[in-house]
């Protein structure tokens, strides 16, 4: 089947909401990470939210999902538990296809299996790539729609026992028999940090399996090209995508992403002023990309029964291995992402493989990142606890105590449960001189909970809580004066507030 | 208080306030919430950079003014 096309959209999330009802007809088609809006149940599923789901079936263009918690470029398999609301989704959303990473972000040996909550490069090699096309097929199988899968970053340097990246990506798709969604700034990103150029990679990798694009913007960060979704398509970056889209005869979409922490500061009018770039290159794609589908094999029926590509990875690994260079075996892709996985969330090397990649640079930036991602997350869920601690003792004192807690506890992706575990720690190990602190996040983790199980709770406080609240909500300490002893209790309900009731009572809050 | 979403009763010696959690959870008051509470407390959209979610808290908190190229060790945003 041909695929569709869509055009131009974006990658959704709720601040862009007012854009795309202010302009209609921006946005040709959206793109939807379903993960973002659900919660994880005690049984180990997930619940979607139904209203945020209802909303965008509401919205009039085509939708994609996206998935961003389960990659499929690893050796464990994406976990069955997200089949059933991925399969939700695709009912209420009647997407054309989905998208995964070709990254891997579950590690850990004998049990003790953990989550990095960042996407990882797989091993590259022919065992990687058989790996790959395994988890990407379980994923395929149990979906009803065709599944691509994205183009990934990677900060490490490129290593002499692993496949080019586009070797790697060429080997997996030809093997797992799947589309590509080429992520061009996570690979413009590479080659900034030292990797395969992105034109080589081009070259690489069968051009009639790409559905869809992504752009973004990034920056730099200590030495390294960040693929953050911080703000515009760099010039570069843009030239680069006019060239390549008209070659892409099966493209159905073009999607610009930005990381919601950006929007603040980017802007909606910025957004839309990025969908038009993008579109000005959708729209000049015209004869070239109409030449490339006449050229292309129908259906990819050439590569798919067996191309040059799909021949040297399905019979003759090796050879793939040695077209892309002389990858020798080394390490398994298993001990790849051990060894990977657990340095990043900052465990000292435990095996050879570990030594050596320590020293790689780019673990350094990894670990960064994921610092600072679990903070945010924990900074977003317990906010008014962070804020008091980081008022009363500064912020050095709290990042001390992050630290303390990321050494014991591996990253959780879902905010609540990162949040709900630096909890935990933090109230066995209160800072003692910073005075309310347990209350605080007493009420904090009540508010966590019923946000979650929808069960009324009672925290009890030992001075008025509301100046107390205000304060915080306002970032800073509440004036001495307004501290009032006494035995009061905050009683907090898992009432359903539309924007305007929850505004009316924070006002009331205000006025206190 | 008049309000029902937020009111106050006296029982016992004891102040009772009652708060929807939805209110409680985003009591940010200087600034405007730019997702939805579900994917705030989710899972994290596509990350392979930088949330600058923390780096913001510690700089509001340390700098009202809200100057973020003072924090991360000279961060610059954009494309």
């Amino acid at each position: 089947m041909r695929t569709p096309e869509l055009g131009v959209g974006l990658s959704y999330f709720g601040g862009l909401a007012p854009l795309l009802e202010e302009h209609p007809g921006l946005v040709d088609v959206l793109e939807v990470e379903p993960q973002t809006f659900w919660t994880r149940l005690p049984d180990g599923g997930f619940r979607a939210d139904a209203e945020i789901l209802a909303r965008l079936a509401g919205y009039p263009c085509p939708k994609l999902l996206h998935g961003i918690g389960f990659p499929v470029g690893g050796v464990r398999p994406p976990s069955p538990a997200q089949v059933p609301p991925l399969l939700a989704a695709i009912e209420a959303l009647a997407p054309p296809w989905m998208s995964e990473h070709l990254s891997f972000n579950r590690a850990g040996a004998d049990g003790g299996e953990f989550n990095t909550a960042f996407l990882l490069p797989p091993r590259q090699t022919p065992a990687g790539v058989e790996a790959a096309a395994t988890s990407i097929r379980a994923m395929a199988d149990a979906m009803p729609i065709p599944l691509a899968v994205e183009t990934g970053v990677s900060y490490l340097r490129p290593r002499p026992d692993e496949m080019d990246d586009g070797a790697f990506v060429a080997a997996v798709v030809e093997r797992a028999d799947c589309d590509v969604l080429l992520d061009l700034h996570n690979l413009w990103a590479n080659e900034r940090n030292g990797r395969q150029p992105v034109d080589e990679l081009l070259a690489r990798i069968p051009l009639e399996r790409v559905r869809e694009i992504h752009l973004a913007g990034g920056f730099e960060h200590r030495g390294f090209w960040l693929d953050s979704h911080s703000g515009p398509v760099p010039e570069e970056l843009f030239e680069l995508a006019e060239r390549v889209v008209p070659r892409l005869p099966a493209l159905g979409a073009l999607i610009f992403e930005l990381f919601p922490t950006y929007l603040s500061r980017f802007g909606l009018p910025a957004v839309r002023r990025e969908v038009e770039r993008l579109r000005r290159i959708w729209d000049r794609r015209g004869r070239a990309a109409r030449r490339a589908r006449r050229a292309a094999p129908a259906d990819g029926a050439a590569t798919r029964a067996g191309g040059p590509g799909a021949e040297a990875a399905d019979e003759h690994p090796e050879r793939t291995a040695a077209a892309a260079g002389g990858a020798a075996p080394g390490p398994t892709p298993r001990e790849w992402e051990d060894a990977l996985g657990a340095l990043v969330v900052g465990r000292p090397p435990a095996t050879p493989l570990g030594e050596e990649l320590a020293a790689d640079p780019g673990i350094e930036v990894v670990r960064y990142l994921i610092g600072e991602f679990r903070g945010s997350m924990v900074v977003t869920s317990l906010k008014l606890t962070s804020r008091l601690i980081m008022l009363s003792r500064g912020t050095e004192a709290f990042e001390r105590l992050l630290a303390e807690y990321w050494r014991v506890a591996p990253p959780a992706p879902f905010a609540a449960d990162e949040a709900a575990g630096f909890a935990e720690f933090l109230a066995r190990n209160l800072p003692e001189d910073v005075p309310y602190v347990g209350e605080i996040l007493a009420f904090e983790r009540a508010v966590l909970a019923t946000l979650l199980d929808e069960t009324a709770r009672v925290v009890p406080f030992s001075v008025d809580p509301l100046p107390f609240l205000r304060a915080l909500g306002e970032a800073r300490l509440p004036d001495p004066e307004m501290i009032f002893p006494g035995s009061f209790e905050v009683e907090v309900t898992p009432d359903d507030l539309d924007g305007e009731a929850a505004e009316a009572a924070v006002a009331q809050l205000l006025l206190h | 208080m008049s309000d029902e979403n937020l009111r106050a009763v006296r029982r016992s010696g004891t102040a009772r306030v009652v708060l929807p959690a939805k209110v409680a959870w985003d009591l940010d008051l200087f600034t405007k919430s730019l997702r939805d509470l579900a994917e705030k407390i989710g899972h994290s959209a596509c990350l392979s950079g930088l949330d600058i979610t923390f780096l913001e808290q510690r700089d509001w908190v340390v700098n009202p003014a809200g100057k973020v190229e003072a924090a991360g060790g000279g961060v610059v945003f954009g494309g």
